[in-house]
């Protein structure tokens, strides 16, 4: 079978071959050590904080971690490439504005998205032809569009943000289905979706080949620039629908929203199993890895942990869970 | 004359092979002693020995008359020996004169004395004819400058060991040190190496190219399989007697029948690319299997990598299944050419994956339905590789970086022939694997091309390419000197029109 770096022999039972089985479960591992802990923080939680399972806090946990979950499935399929992208935090704002512009111009609902989302496909396609055709690297690369898109979206709105949208436009955020609004929805089948077409799809299967050891997989008739430029289209586009649904929640388009976001996401997917090295990590683990990062969020935030401290308690879960794999890849 | 350094019975064992085996050698001042030896005879790990790179495993190196054990390269340094590695030791980012003064800038309170760094590295360059203008960055510059500044970054070494007066580097080893070299610049080189023997520099010179050695050598030792054969003057010698001692045996070649007159695979026309190969024409036939020999240096790799359509050619054409070759290996592989590159680590597998999925990235397509991977079909894939190839897997999961060497080359084979290729190219499609790898590998090349595949071999082990090529192109600095066939195809031959030495006969 197309064996996934991440859990395979979750799937399948093949007793003949138990040695490099174990090796290569670490990203299964991880995934399930990801699991036990949000099944732990959720039970101590329920009994340090009477409010913690509620179904509003609940609730509001997971629509505030929609955009994160968005970006985290591009920002994993580039990982796995061995690369990364730096500007979705920046995208996410100046889509969040372009749809504001463009509603309260009286574009359509439905052309004011999909011209939003073009800023996602413009801005991936140009951090895709600078690291592939330029060969600029891709901290530089991305470190630059992520300050022009910022830039762009404090020019057009002059720093401010753009409410008064039409209120049909408060559908992502409004609407619910089975008690969560249609934006955690749409969340939910990004991942599902990503997490599919990352472990099945013959070209996304491609970039676990082209992190893991990019020159022979151009030796071996993949076409690596190719893949790494749609690579980052899906991620901008990514991006900008994050954006989009931002803005419909809060009714506004921010130009400041987002800052910081790409490297939550950043550090999520990490926490979730992929590597800067590329060549591993998947978009479930990745999830997982937003979700855990999120409940302790609350979890502080239930506990009244004051929010500086909330940034620290992330850094060091980012540490620690990337020394105990290395730890654990030594082993083996 | 005193002896400047000797090594007696020195023993170097890399896992289970045997890179020096009692090797004996020495050099005294003012004396240029030459080591030849094939590819694997040990010269380079001796030549690391000395410089402090390796550390020996048995046996003693004396400097002077007393021992001494190099910890590492500073100590050799230290001890006065120079080396000019064949692999570049320059910074690209800086300029030529601060490469060639590097570690050694002249300094005046403390700041480097730009002025005089500048005189110093003048001085160097204009020991070795070498006119490149000190300010340039070194990334600029071309192979053979680079080279040329290599060598004068350790004339620097010496000369500035000499003005001051103390510790003075006595003695500087040349590892293949002109095989980027143009004419001019080797002679100005030949001189320097003059210059410097006479001062009482002891010289160690290796190099493949036996007319080199010939000429400018004292004394010359052979090396081969990590042993000494002997060392002797170099006056009266030839390079008959130098080939036959670094050849030392007769290799029986493996006749075969081979389909004569079959259609062309591929062919070069006056192909040519710039430091690399000139003006190159020759005929690939399905049904045999074409060899490509020659020494480093003399293109035999870009023969690949144009065939291949990962290097472009700069002049000629190159024609590959009746049509204009595509230019890009995926076009190639689209006409049935498959690519076994020589660096299976870096260029070949994926290491942290499995055998299943190494076996099946080349064809991709063929293993999913709608653009979907089938787990089955890639778990088969695998399955087959293992099968088909002998390759010693707990199964088609194991991931390929647990593999031993040979049977990674297996797998790597594996998944080019799973294409079934009617033009093979390999590089160097045994290195570092086991006999019995090899002799699989072997095996499975001749079935290749007894099945129809045109095959092309490119590899630096010579007796390797006498048993299983039907001819051999042997190449010179980037010219074809022959093709051989048959009997006329001996080692000694082929070594003789690589290393220059002959000229084509037929």
């Amino acid at each position: 079978m197309m064996t996934d770096p991440g859990r395979s022999t979750m799937t399948t039972a093949d007793p003949s071959t138990p040695a490099p089985r174990a090796a290569r479960n670490i990203g299964a591992l991880r995934e399930f050590a990801l699991l036990a802990m949000i099944a732990l923080l959720v039970v101590a939680m329920s009994f340090a904080s009477p409010y913690f399972l509620t179904l509003a806090n609940l609730q509001a946990v997971v629509v505030g971690m929609v955009p994160t979950a968005i970006i985290v499935v591009g920002m994993t399929i580039l990982l796995v490439s061995g690369s990364f992208d730096l500007s979705v935090g920046s995208v996410l704002a100046l889509s969040s504005t372009v749809v504001a512009i463009l509603l309260l111009a009286h574009v359509p609902i439905p052309f004011a998205i999909l011209g939003a989302l073009m800023v996602g496909v413009i801005i991936g396609l140009a951090n895709g032809i600078m690291v592939t055709v330029f060969q600029v690297n891709a901290l530089i690369a991305t470190l630059g569009t992520m300050s022009i898109a910022r830039g762009v979206a404090l020019v057009f709105t002059e720093g401010f943000s753009l409410s008064s949208l039409p209120p049909e436009f408060s559908v992502f955020g409004k609407a619910q289905i089975l008690g969560l609004p249609l934006m955690a929805w749409i969340m939910f089948s990004i991942v599902v979706v990503g997490d599919v077409a990352l472990r099945r799809t013959r070209f996304l299967r491609q970039t676990y080949f082209i992190g893991g050891n990019e020159k022979a997989a151009a030796l071996s008739g993949i076409a690596v620039n190719r893949v790494r430029v749609v690579c980052f289209v899906l991620s901008g586009v990514l991006a900008s629908a994050a954006g989009v649904l931002l803005a419909s929640r809060l009714m506004s388009g921010t130009p400041t929203a987002g800052s910081g976001l790409e490297l939550q996401a950043l550090a999520a997917a990490v926490i979730g199993g992929a590597s800067l090295r590329g060549g591993e990590g998947t978009i479930l683990g990745a999830v997982l890895g937003v979700i855990f990062v999120a409940l302790i969020s609350n979890a502080m935030t239930m506990l009244a942990v004051s929010i500086y401290w909330q940034m620290i308690v992330t850094g060091l879960v980012l540490v620690v869970a990337v020394a105990i794999d290395m730890l654990s890849r030594r082993k083996t | 004359m005193r002896t400047l350094v000797s090594l007696q019975a020195v023993t170097k064992s890399f896992g289970a092979t045997r890179a020096l085996d009692g090797v004996s050698f020495d050099v005294a001042e003012g004396e240029v002693h030459a080591l030849v030896g094939e590819n694997g005879a040990g010269k380079s790990t001796l030549m690391n020995i000395l410089a402090g790179v390796l550390r020996p495993d048995g046996g003693q190196m004396l400097i002077g008359d007393r021992p001494q054990d190099f910890r590492s390269p500073l100590d050799a340094r230290a001890a006065g020996i120079a080396t000019v590695f064949q692999e570049l030791s320059l910074v690209d980012g800086l300029s030529v004169e601060e490469n060639i003064c590097a570690g050694r800038a002249p300094s005046r309170f403390g700041l480097i004395d730009r002025a005089a760094q500048r005189l110093a590295a003048t001085r160097a360059m204009d020991h070795l004819a070498l006119r490149v203008s000190p300010q340039l960055l070194v990334g600029q510059l071309t192979a053979s400058q680079r080279q040329g500044v290599e060598a004068a970054k350790a004339l620097h070494r010496l000369l500035d060991g000499w003005t001051q007066g103390t510790r003075a580097s006595r003695l500087l080893i040349l590892d293949e040190p002109t095989s980027a070299l143009s004419a001019e610049e080797k002679t100005a080189l030949f001189t320097a190496v003059r210059d410097l023997r006479s001062l009482g520099v002891g010289i160690i010179y290796i190099s493949h190219h036996l007319d080199e050695v010939l000429a400018l050598a004292d004394r010359i030792t052979v090396l081969r399989d990590g042993k000494t054969i002997w060392t002797r003057p170099a006056a009266g010698l030839d390079s008959d007697v130098l080939v036959r001692a670094m050849v030392g045996r007769q290799v029986e070649r493996g006749q075969r029948a081979r389909g004569t007159a079959a259609a062309v695979a591929a062919s070069f026309e006056n192909v040519g690319r710039r430091g690399q190969l000139q003006g190159l024409s020759f005929a690939l036939h399905h049904g045999e299997i074409l060899a490509v020999a020659g020494l480093d240096g003399s293109g035999r790799e870009t023969v690949a990598r144009l065939l291949a359509g990962v290097d472009l050619p700069q002049s000629g054409r190159i024609v590959l299944g009746g049509q204009l070759h595509p230019g890009s290996l995926r076009g190639a592989m689209g006409r049935g050419v498959g690519y076994v590159p020589d660096d299976r680590k870096a260029l070949g597998l994926f290491l942290a994956l499995p055998i299943a999925d190494n076996a099946v990235v080349t064809d991709l397509r063929r293993v999913s339905k709608w653009g979907v991977v089938r787990r089955s079909l890639v778990e088969r894939g695998g399955t087959e590789v293992i099968a088909r190839q002998g390759v010693k897997a707990s199964g088609p999961r194991q991931p390929v970086g647990a593999l031993s060497g040979g049977n990674q080359q297996k797998v790597l084979f594996g998944k080019w022939l799973r294409r079934k290729p009617s033009v093979l190219i390999v590089e160097e499609p045994t290195k570092g694997v086991d006999v019995g790898a090899k002799r699989d590998i072997h095996d499975q090349l001749v079935a290749e091309a007894k099945a129809g595949a045109a095959v092309l071999v490119v590899s630096s082990d010579l007796p390797e390419i006498l048993e299983i090529a039907d001819r051999i192109l042997v190449l010179h600095r980037g010219r074809l000197m022959a093709v051989l066939e048959g009997a006329e195809a001996t080692e000694e031959a082929v070594m003789a029109l690589a290393s220059g030495l002959a000229t084509a006969a037929a």
